[in-house]
């Protein structure tokens, strides 16, 4: 069952002198209970995607779904702050200096109900036990925390809620490898315990093996592969996932945004087995049980 | 050193806010008590030895006036009148910051009068007047620049904070403010109300004129600052949180901004006792026979005056050296608190 499906979703951002299609109808959907990752380089619209769901950008058109209500409308605004919460790349960033962790997270459990001190306490030592923290970090502020610590904390707010739904924006990429590693092993765990959804946002296609099930990769604001990670890790279709997968960007060609074709695969003008009608429409196709990719190579048609 | 400099000059500030805290203590005379026979009498002598009449300690002489060719008086001792000067001696009766009633105060005469910065023209002591003027000059600026400051961290914040229209608009009403020039607006804002108000209403009417000047500037430094922290992502978190505007502006937005707003507010105090200064001149603010430092020079305005009395100047002293010790105190609190010099 799908906990969120989005529906041909745009978010454009219209500057001065251009429109940047940040996500150009992007259809994902999210299994309940298991770990979807989406991966895919900067600037491909991993984040747009993340703070469209919350609802921090309204899309231009298209539709999102969580649990068949659509949240892009305004009154469901609570609706989503209940169910989904979120986790960013910079822990120190995403949490305010000015305040001690407990006071961060009291904040956080006194939104929808408000709670006594003596009550949250145990509410938030129990969270942070969650996220294999003590209460010895209750009145610390968090640059006097360490970053795998503090990116604790972040995932300790966010589970506080009880959400549904949590999105973790690159939760690791500011971090070692070992926390990074901890903080890997934390989620598994975490998700294994409480059959939460996780939205795993990456650049990194072996950390996503490690920790999700189903999985897509974006570019340029399009959805070029999906399906079960396996499948996608071990026999990647798509041009570019072959390279995301290779992490050899040095075979990349340079290219300019006029490059790209209107309606055509965006990956085209870096493509080294572009076709002739690669410039044209590019339609989904199934190659394996479940696995679908997004290129003209695979057409059965042609 | 600098911060030497802003020691002394808070320790200044510190003395003249303890004196007009305690100004009925520290002042010989009531403000409004008036003598006609001593009508600009000049600041008393106050000697210490008189060897002929074996007097040691503080005294003072009585003195007498002749009118001269012009119907001036010329104010002399009369060196065989001898009053000396009392300390905690009995005045007229008062009450300690509005709780305490006594009738001590910290000198004066039995007989004669003592005027240490001379008299006016009704012959009330300028020094008790400045004392009693202090508290509404000195109160005007911290209450104003409070408040200014309240409403324009909160236009400020939410203008950044939200953007958009409602940025435009909040924007667009500053600039309307701003661009009256703020003497006129000043005026007009007293114009608007009528002139026959009692002295606590002027007061308060002063305070709301002056702070809906000044918030306007604040304002818009405010939404510069909110405009670059609202794209940090401790706000995201708090929004996705379920945290509501005002909270996140009040607890995520606006106290990225206090070193600034604390340097800001010290640095436009002066603008505030400077203002009422300007309005009680005018005679459109505090009224006789309420002093305010603005009012007191009020007698000063003509030149013949100026020539005839300096010692009428004195208010004007007071807020020469009240105005630059908050300027100072403002430049080392934004050394101490922005030492990279970020904001301004």
């Amino acid at each position: 069952m799908n906990i969120l499906e989005t529906k041909d979703l745009k978010v454009y951002f219209h500057q001065k002198h251009q429109t940047v299609k940040a996500l150009d109808g992007v259809d994902v959907f999210l299994r309940k209970g298991i770990t979807t990752a989406l991966a895919g380089e900067s600037g491909c619209g991993k984040t747009t995607l993340a703070k469209t769901i919350l609802g921090f950008h309204s899309p231009c058109s298209g539709k999102i779904y969580f649990q068949k209500e659509d949240i892009t409308v305004k009154k469901n605004e609570r609706l989503i702050r209940k169910n989904i919460q979120i986790v960013f790349q910079n822990p120190f960033l995403s949490l305010d200096p000015r305040y001690t962790i407990f006071s961060s997270l009291y904040e956080t459990l006194n939104v929808f109900k408000r709670r006594s001190k003596k009550e949250a306490e145990n509410f938030i030592a129990q969270a942070l036990e969650e996220v294999e923290l003590n209460r010895g970090v209750f009145f610390r502020y968090p640059h006097q925390l360490s970053g795998g610590q503090t990116q604790r904390v972040c995932i300790a707010r966010s589970l506080i809620m009880r959400a549904p739904l949590i999105i973790f924006d690159e939760p690791t990429s500011s971090l070692d490898i070992t926390t990074a590693s901890k903080i890997i092993k934390l989620l598994s765990r975490l998700q294994q315990d409480k059959g939460i959804t996780f939205l795993f946002i990456s650049h990194n296609l072996k950390l996503i093996r490690k920790i999700s099930q189903v999985s897509f990769i974006m570019y340029h604001g399009k959805i070029f592969e999906y399906g079960p990670t396996d499948l996608v890790y071990n026999n990647p279709l798509h041009p570019y996932t072959k390279l995301l997968k290779e992490a050899s960007f040095l075979r990349l060609k340079s290219f300019q945004d006029s490059d790209i074709p209107q309606y055509g695969c965006p990956f085209l003008p870096r493509c080294s087995h572009r076709r002739q009608d690669c410039g044209r429409e590019v339609i989904r196709n199934e190659v394996e049980s479940g696995h679908f990719v997004f290129c003209n190579l695979y057409n059965k048609n042609s | 050193m600098k911060s030497r400099l802003g020691n002394s000059v808070l320790v200044v500030l510190g003395v003249l806010y303890l004196l007009v805290m305690f100004a009925p203590f520290f002042s010989p005379y009531s403000y409004d008590q008036d003598d006609v026979l001593n009508s600009y009498s000049p600041p008393t002598k106050i000697h210490f030895l008189n060897i002929r009449e074996q007097q040691v300690g503080l005294f003072i002489y009585g003195h007498s006036f002749e009118v001269d060719d012009y119907y001036r008086r010329i104010y002399s001792e009369d060196k065989t009148k001898i009053y000396p000067i009392n300390f905690f001696v009995k005045g007229f009766k008062y009450k300690v910051l509005g709780l305490l009633e006594t009738d001590r105060h910290l000198f004066g005469v039995r007989e004669g009068k003592v005027f240490l910065l001379g008299a006016d023209l009704k012959g009330r002591d300028i020094f008790s007047r400045v004392l009693y003027g202090g508290r509404i000059s000195l109160s005007i600026g911290l209450i104003g620049a409070t408040i200014s400051f309240v409403i324009g961290l909160l236009v400020g914040g939410a203008s950044g904070y939200f953007g958009g229209k409602v940025d435009n608009l909040l924007m667009r009403l500053c600039e309307m403010v701003m661009m009256v020039p703020s003497f006129y607006l000043m005026l007009a804002l007293r114009a608007s109300f009528p002139p026959n108000l009692s002295s606590a209403q002027v007061y308060f009417l002063i305070v709301v004129i002056l702070s809906f000047i000044g918030w306007a500037s604040t304002a818009r430094i405010i939404r510069g600052m909110a405009i670059s922290l609202r794209e940090n992502d401790y706000i995201y978190a708090a929004k996705a949180c379920g945290l509501g505007h005002f909270k996140i502006i009040v607890r995520h937005i606006l106290p990225h901004t206090l070193s600034y707003a604390v340097v800001a507010i010290v640095l436009s105090i002066p603008a505030y006792i400077l203002g009422e200064a300007a309005l009680s001149l005018l005679g459109l603010g505090i009224q006789e026979p309420q002093a305010s430092w603005g009012n007191l020079l009020s007698g000063a305005m003509g030149i013949v005056n100026i020539r005839l009395y300096p010692w009428i100047l004195t208010p004007g002293l007071f807020i020469l050296v009240t105005v630059i010790c908050f300027n100072v105190l403002g430049e080392t609190l934004r050394d101490k608190l922005d030492p990279k010099r970020k904001i301004m």
